[in-house]
Parts: C-alpha cells; sequence; structure tokens
C-alpha cells in the first residue's frame, strides 16, 4: 500500500495538469482568463456521485458522459455570451466579469442539484467522497493509476491533434495570428469554439476523478481554481507543455508542502494550504514573469557555465 | 472585379474610412498609397472581413462580400498578404503552405505544394526551417507562395517591400508583376509611392480615411499639387 500523502500529492497534482491544460488552451486562443472554468471540474465531480450513487454505474464508465457535458457547457459560454459580446466590442476585463458572472450562474446550480440529490435520492451530497466506489488495481486505488495515465493521454493526444492533424495545425495557427489563419481560409471562430469544448471537457474529466480521492463540495472547482491559475502562470500561460508541468509543480508543491509545514507546526496550518499557490504566483511575477517555459534554459546554463 | 461603394468602416466605435468608393478591374495593378494612418491597410482589411463595417458595401465578382467571415472571402478567391505577421512564425515552411492550402482537399495541397514550388523554387531551402527565422526577404517569398496556393483571382499586398532590403524588394516586386502577368488582379498598398505607382496600371491616394485621388498611376505621377503634397514626389 502506497503512503497516503504519496497518493494525495499524485492524484491532486496530475488532476490539476489536466484542468490547467485547458484553462491555458482558452487562455492562448482567446485570451480570456476564465474563472467559470473551476465549476465546470465540480459539475463533473457531480456527475461521479450521480453515477455512482443513483445510477449505480462504475465512475469510470461515465467519464465521457463527465467531458461531454462540461464541454458542452463550456461552449454554451462561449458561443452564446463571450462571442457576442466581444463582438459588440466588450473588452478583455469585461468578459472576465462576465466569466465570473456565469460562475454564480452555474454554482446556483450545482447547489441547487446537490440539494436535489439531497432531498430526493438521500444522498449525502453537499459533501462527498466515492473512494469507496473506486476500483482496485493491484491493490492500490484505481485513481492512482488513472488519473497519472490520464494526464499522460491527454498531453500525448493533444500534442498529436496539435501538430499531426490538419485543424490542430489550424488551431496552432490561430493561436499565434488570428486574422492571418482566417486569411488562410480557417473558420477562427470554429477553433476558438471547440477549444472552449476541449478545454471544459478537461475540466469535466479532471473533476469526475476527484471525488475518487478528495473531498467534494459545490465550490470545490472555485477553491482549486487558484491552484489552476498559479499553476497556469507558472507554466508561463502560452504553452500547453508548460500548463502540464505547472500543474504537476503546483499541485505536488501545495499537497507536500503543506504535509511538510504541518509536520513542523502542527495541523494548524493545513487550512492555509491555499497560501502556497498564492505564493507560487508571486514568486513567479518576481522572478521569472514568463513562467518556467519563458526562460531561456539553454542561456542560463551557458552563463552559469561560463561562471565556474 | 472589386466594387467598393460607399464604404464607412473602422474598429469598434472608432471609424477610419469616410464613404470610399472604389473600383478595380479584372487584370490591373492598382497601387493605393497614402500618408501613415491615412486608412490603406483598413480599406483592404475591410476587404477580408477584419474590420467594422458600418454601412456601404464590398462587391467581389458582382457578388456581395461585405459582412462575410474572412475564411470565406478567401474561398472566394482573394489572398491576403497583411502588412506584418503575413507567415506563421511558430509553423514551419511547409506547414504554412500547408495551412495555405486549407480550403483544399489533402491531394489537391500536396499537387499544389509542388507546384508551387516550381514557381517559388528558392522556397524549398528552408522547407522545414520554423518561418520565425527566416530573412524578411525569404518571409516575404514564402507568403506569396502562400498567397498562390489557392491559386486567386486577386492578391491584396499590404507593404510587402517596406522592411526589405533594396535588392529583396525588387525581387518582390518582380515577382508581383510576373503574377499579375499571369492575370492576377493585384491591389498593392506602398510607401515608396513613386516605384509603386511607376509598375502601376491604376492608383488610388487616400488621405485621413478618404479617397482624394483615383484614376491613371501615370496622371498622379504627374500631378503637379498631389504628388508633392502627399508622396513626396518632387515635379519636375
Ligand atoms: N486594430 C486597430 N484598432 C484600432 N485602430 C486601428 C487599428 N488598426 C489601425 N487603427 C487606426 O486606424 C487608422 C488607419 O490605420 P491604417 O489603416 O493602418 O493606416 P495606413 O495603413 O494607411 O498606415 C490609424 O489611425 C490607426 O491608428
Ligand atoms: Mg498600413
Amino acid at each position: 500500500m502506497v503512503e497516503p500523502i504519496v497518493i494525495d500529492g499524485i492524484v491532486y497534482a496530475t488532476l490539476l495538469a489536466c484542468m490547467t491544460i485547458g484553462f491555458t488552451l482558452i487562455l492562448m486562443s482567446t485570451k480570456i482568463w476564465n474563472f467559470a472554468y473551476g465549476s465546470l471540474a465540480t459539475a463533473g465531480a457531480y456527475i461521479s456521485l450521480t453515477a455512482a450513487e443513483v445510477w449505480k454505474l462504475s465512475i469510470y464508465s461515465q467519464l465521457l458522459t463527465a467531458f461531454v457535458l462540461s464541454g458542452i457547457v463550456s461552449f454554451v459560454l462561449y458561443r452564446f455570451l463571450v462571442r457576442p459580446l466581444s463582438q459588440r466590442g466588450i473588452s478583455l476585463d469585461g468578459l472576465f466579469v462576465l466569466t465570473f458572472a456565469f460562475n454564480f450562474v452555474l454554482l446556483g446550480f450545482l447547489n441547487i442539484y446537490a440539494d436535489y440529490l439531497t432531498n430526493v435520492f438521500k444522498l449525502r451530497a453537499r459533501l462527498f467522497f466515492l473512494r469507496g466506489a473506486d476500483i482496485q488495481i493491484f491493490g492500490t486505488p484505481g485513481v492512482v493509476i488513472i488519473s497519472p495515465l490520464l494526464a499522460v493521454s491527454i498531453i500525448v493526444v493533444l500534442h498529436l491533434f496539435l501538430t499531426r492533424t490538419k485543424f490542430g495545425t489550424a488551431m496552432r495557427a490561430t493561436i499565434e495570428n488570428p486574422p492571418l489563419a482566417g486569411s488562410v481560409g480557417v473558420n477562427v471562430n470554429l477553433v476558438y469554439s471547440v477549444s472552449w469544448f476541449l478545454a471544459g471537457g478537461l475540466a469535466g474529466l479532471a473533476g469526475a476523478l476527484l471525488p475518487l480521492w478528495i473531498l467534494c463540495y459545490p465550490n470545490i472547482g472555485d477553491v482549486i481554481m487558484l491552484s489552476v491559475f498559479a499553476a497556469s502562470i507558472l507554466g508561463g500561460i502560452h504553452s500547453i507543455y508548460g500548463a502540464v508541468i505547472g500543474g504537476i509543480i503546483a499541485g505536488l508543491a501545495e499537497v507536500w508542502g503543506t504535509s511538510a509545514l504541518s509536520g513542523v507546526f502542527g495541523s494548524g496550518v493545513i487550512q492555509y494550504r491555499p497560501l502556497i499557490p498564492l505564493i507560487i504566483v508571486v514568486v513567479i511575477f518576481l522572478t521569472a514573469p514568463e513562467g518556467i517555459t519563458g526562460i531561456e534554459w539553454r542561456g542560463k546554463l551557458t552563463k552559469r557555465m561560463r561562471k565556474v | 472585379m472589386l466594387k467598393i461603394s460607399g464604404l464607412n468602416a473602422g474598429y469598434g466605435k472608432f471609424q477610419v474610412l469616410f464613404d470610399v468608393d472604389v473600383e478595380v478591374k479584372k487584370g490591373k495593378i492598382v497601387t493605393i498609397v497614402g500618408p501613415n494612418g491615412s486608412g490603406k491597410s483598413t480599406l483592404i482589411k475591410s476587404v477580408m472581413g477584419l474590420t467594422k463595417v458600418y454601412s456601404g458595401k464590398i462587391l467581389f465578382k458582382d457578388e456581395d462580400i461585405t459582412h462575410l467571415p474572412t475564411h470565406l472571402v478567401t474561398k472566394r478567391g482573394i489572398s491576403y498578404l497583411p502588412q506584418t505577421g503575413n507567415v506563421f512564425g511558430n509553423l514551419t515552411v511547409e506547414e504554412n503552405l500547408m495551412l495555405a492550402g486549407y480550403t483544399l482537399s489533402k491531394e489537391e495541397t500536396k499537387k499544389r505544394i509542388e507546384e508551387t514550388l516550381e514557381e517559388f523554387p528558392l522556397v524549398k531551402k528552408y522547407l522545414r526551417k520554423k518561418c520565425g527565422f527566416l530573412s524578411g526577404g525569404e518571409r516575404q517569398m514564402v507568403a506569396m507562395a502562400m498567397a498562390m496556393m489557392r491559386k486567386p483571382e486577386m492578391i491584396l499586398f499590404d507593404e510587402p517591400v517596406a522592411s526589405l532590403s533594396p535588392k529583396a524588394a525588387a525581387e518582390v516586386l518582380k515577382k508581383i508583376m510576373e503574377l499579375n502577368e499571369k492575370g492576377i488582379t493585384v491591389i498593392l498598398i506602398e510607401q515608396a509611392a513613386k516605384k509603386a505607382l511607376q509598375l502601376a496600371d491604376d492608383a488610388i491616394l487616400m488621405t485621413s480615411g478618404k479617397v482624394a485621388y483615383k484614376g491613371s498611376a501615370k496622371n498622379l505621377l504627374a500631378h503637379p499639387e498631389l504628388g508633392k503634397v502627399y508622396l513626396g514626389i518632387k515635379g519636375k
């Protein structure tokens, strides 16, 4: 049996990485800091709760449902609110407020749904945990193996999609230069819609696995968003690969950092856990505002070697 | 071929073009000249659906393309080379060419890349390089090759030689003339007005978002005041 704290770190860091990929994809393509993103993960967690407790199905069998549902909600936010408003000339700040407001709507639905599950199905839906519903793989909880596997698969599939397919190449082109992409015949709006759908889907997927190891509640997504911001900034906000690295580092730092600190200062520090992503953001802005993918590692190394 | 009438356009609420009427005939080279900020780029961006059009009409081959999204304007047979960022720097030359054939089928794209490379033999040399690493002249050649991928009927060039060395500039202008001889209608925005006017059939002079002159390029070159005031061309 693996140490619980190791599992905590692995599960949280890999799921955070999945979420950060999607969040960063939206940021790269449409330049929008999507504050409603966390609640899309929460929606995934509630799909898992419903699957396990209402439909009596394996959570893993409903991952696709979570992906599609959150993807659609994300697409709707983009297609019917973000795009029409930006076409009317709303600023990026305005759009940021829009996603913030949309998040309240999502939170409202999530709370109503939690109450519905509580009252109609007599479930504990405001604070839940589905470790008992997980499968065992070689004596370890399935989520320990599946969440890293998921993160790796996502990055491999996304990499192949972006580099080997026509639409993926068009996506990279649109991220770099939208007017030029349009001029070579790429439907830029379609690219944006697909980005938002994929990103929402990734949040739903990561969120669906969350309750297998972590205690969930209607605004858990919002709490994780702080870490997603940190991870995305750490990764340099212009790189999908940076997002993965940022997600892993921020996730591990948060879980293991809190654990180490509570070993020293007592369990009272645990409630200050959200400070860790904040500290990451501050440190990154002070030392490497372009994130880890913005640092010229080769230059740094050769400079250091020259010094030696 | 292209007919713009009563065009009022700009960015958001900021109006740049005022009542612009322009007509471009098939097979011609039309040069747009005028001081910086006079709305030259905005005019051809409007054709591509990259600005906000408040009123007016843009007809291409007698069909209304005024509010068409950019990728559909492209599909009608117009290629556009922006003033800056006319290639994808993060992609290789090959990927750039492939994207330029985005609206074509896979086989068609392959065939067109081969044909285009015959036409632009120099581009072959750096096919696997990222465009970001090319020189200005090389980049402009790639951009022109990209524009030709779809066999357009009209190409819009926004200051294609502005930042090039005289040698590279001459090469690019020569290539533009060649394309025109093949029957492609060309709209060319140029700062170095004298040179551009010499190779053009017709000319449009823009000042403060309005058309100050349209007619034969020769007449504009010879015009006693317009040339001097706006283009720095000295009279005889
Ligand atoms: N994307 C934009 N958003 C807002 N204003 C712009 C934009 N592009 C150009 N402008 C403004 O439009 C006017 C005309 O610009 P432009 O058409 O680029 O001129 P030219 O190409 O003749 O130098 C300028 O005042 C410029 O500041
Ligand atoms: Mg210009």
